[in-house]
């Protein structure tokens, strides 16, 4: 098999040679010529014709050399060399498999699957085709615990998404569900099981809500089931916290305010002024004439009670937060129906009570 | 003769515009020429060529001729200018 045949002639006319070629019809291509030799092309098929013009204007040095796909190879080698290795670097990631990634968070999974793929030689340089990973598909949703799988080939890597667990979460049967606060039901679900209580009914902290025993009427006895359900109810929560005047500062000023209490035969006359007001500092006591009727002074020094009155204040705000906060962390995610603070005052200190009405989840998990 | 110019008069146009038989085509990467009589001097930048309706010129730069023969003549490189003397 012969394409064509090139041709290089030396000290000629080129000029008048193509004149020739064009006169006489004949096709030449891929011309080079530079100013004492030129190359041409013709198709195997003018070889004679060109020969024949060519001996019949005399020219010397004359190169003919015939291109077929030997030649084409020998002077192309390395390029179609080069080319073939490209191509088989594309296309090989194609078809082939370097790399299998399990992506599958149970560990216990992962070996399971492992083992499948190991039946399946899918570890490098393999090829897999699309019957392949429809079966191994197939192969690892056969695993027990394995929900989803999906087998997807990304370049030279074989990807195999799969979700699912070995060991599952076993729930614990159980016998009832007991209340854990007392109120009034107001809502019940029973998704397993026989409900002892209805809405309304009043429970107190153990009393069984939910039994784990149902009658079977096919077989005319009880059977044992887990006991499954949420029971919600009202339910009163009472918070107390004190507040103390413990740590409370009286900041002293330097103003003396005098009491003055006259009395007659020890008998009070007049007060002087209420040591709440005042700390004590000085008594004195003077007495009047024969007459057993005296005069105490008592010297007092002014104390800044605004500070004293404002901090007890802050420190109930802060208690009432405090309460609200327990409140709600006992209330677990049920919905306050009403709010009440009671404020109690003792000696030194304070009492606030927190009283809400709640309706939350009395049923135990 | 009076055929070419009764059909010239029909398509109201020339005759040479009817019967041109010299068709070039000039693009970017290089010229073809079709009606080629006679070669009359190559170089790199200069190609000049005899048709039935005159001469033609071509300016360019590393002018080559990749195809000759059969009154046709394709020319490759950066052609400037396509010059046609005595239509």
């Amino acid at each position: 098999m012969k394409f064509f045949v090139e041709y290089s002639i030396e000290k000629l006319n080129f000029t008048k040679l193509l004149n020739t070629f064009n006169r006489e019809e004949i096709k030449i291509f891929s011309i080079k010529y530079t100013e004492n030799t030129v190359t041409f092309c013709s198709k195997l098929s003018e070889k004679n014709n060109i020969l024949a013009i060519l001996n019949k204007s005399v020219y010397n040095n004359i190169g003919v050399t015939t291109i077929s796909p030997k030649t084409i190879w020998e002077k192309n080698m390395f390029s179609f060399i080069g080319i073939l290795i490209f191509l088989v670097i594309a296309y090989l990631p194609m078809v082939m498999v370097f790399d299998c990634r399990i992506l599958c968070t149970d560990q216990e999974l992962t070996k399971e699957i492992q083992v499948v793929l190991e039946d399946y030689q899918l570890d490098s340089w393999n090829t897999v085709s699309k019957e392949q990973e429809n079966l191994l598909e197939k192969d690892i949703m056969k695993i027990e615990g394995v929900s989803f799988c999906e087998v997807s080939k990304k370049g030279g890597k074989l990807y195999l998404e799969v979700k699912g667990s070995l060991s599952p979460n076993v729930k614990e049967q159980k016998d009832c569900i007991i209340a854990t606060k007392s109120g009034i039901i107001t809502n019940m679900l029973v998704l397993s099981g026989t409900p002892l209580v209805a809405i309304g009914d009043y429970v107190e902290v153990g009393d069984v809500l939910i039994d784990g025993v149902v009658y079977s009427k096919e077989k005319d006895k009880f059977i044992k089931v887990n006991a499954e359900g949420s029971v919600l109810a009202e339910s009163t929560l009472e918070i107390k916290e004190n507040i103390y005047e413990n740590g409370i500062v009286f900041s002293k000023t330097n103003e003396t305010a005098i009491g003055r209490e006259v009395s007659f035969f020890n008998k009070v006359l007049k007060n002087a002024k209420s040591p709440f007001e005042h700390s004590l500092q000085e008594k004195s006591t003077i007495t009047v004439g024969v007459l057993p009727f005296t005069i105490t002074t008592i010297k007092y020094t002014k104390c800044d009670y605004s500070f004293y009155e404002s901090n007890f204040q802050v420190e109930e705000e802060i208690c009432r937060e405090k309460l609200m906060m327990q409140e709600i962390a006992l209330a677990s995610g049920g919905k306050i129906i009403s709010r009440e603070f009671v404020l109690e005052e003792f000696v030194g200190y304070k009492t606030i009570t927190l009283k809400s009405l709640v309706e939350m989840k009395i049923s135990d998990d | 003769m009076a055929f070419k110019k009764e059909i010239s008069e029909i398509f109201n146009l020339p005759v040479g515009e009817v019967f041109s038989t010299v068709h070039i085509v000039w693009t970017d990467v290089g010229v073809y020429i079709e009606g080629v009589k006679k070669i009359l001097g190559i170089s790199g930048e200069e190609v000049a060529v005899t048709t039935k309706e005159g001469e033609v010129k071509i300016f360019g730069k590393n002018l080559t001729i990749c195809e000759l023969g059969g009154n046709s003549l394709t020319l490759s490189g950066r052609v400037d200018t396509v010059q046609r003397v005595g239509v």
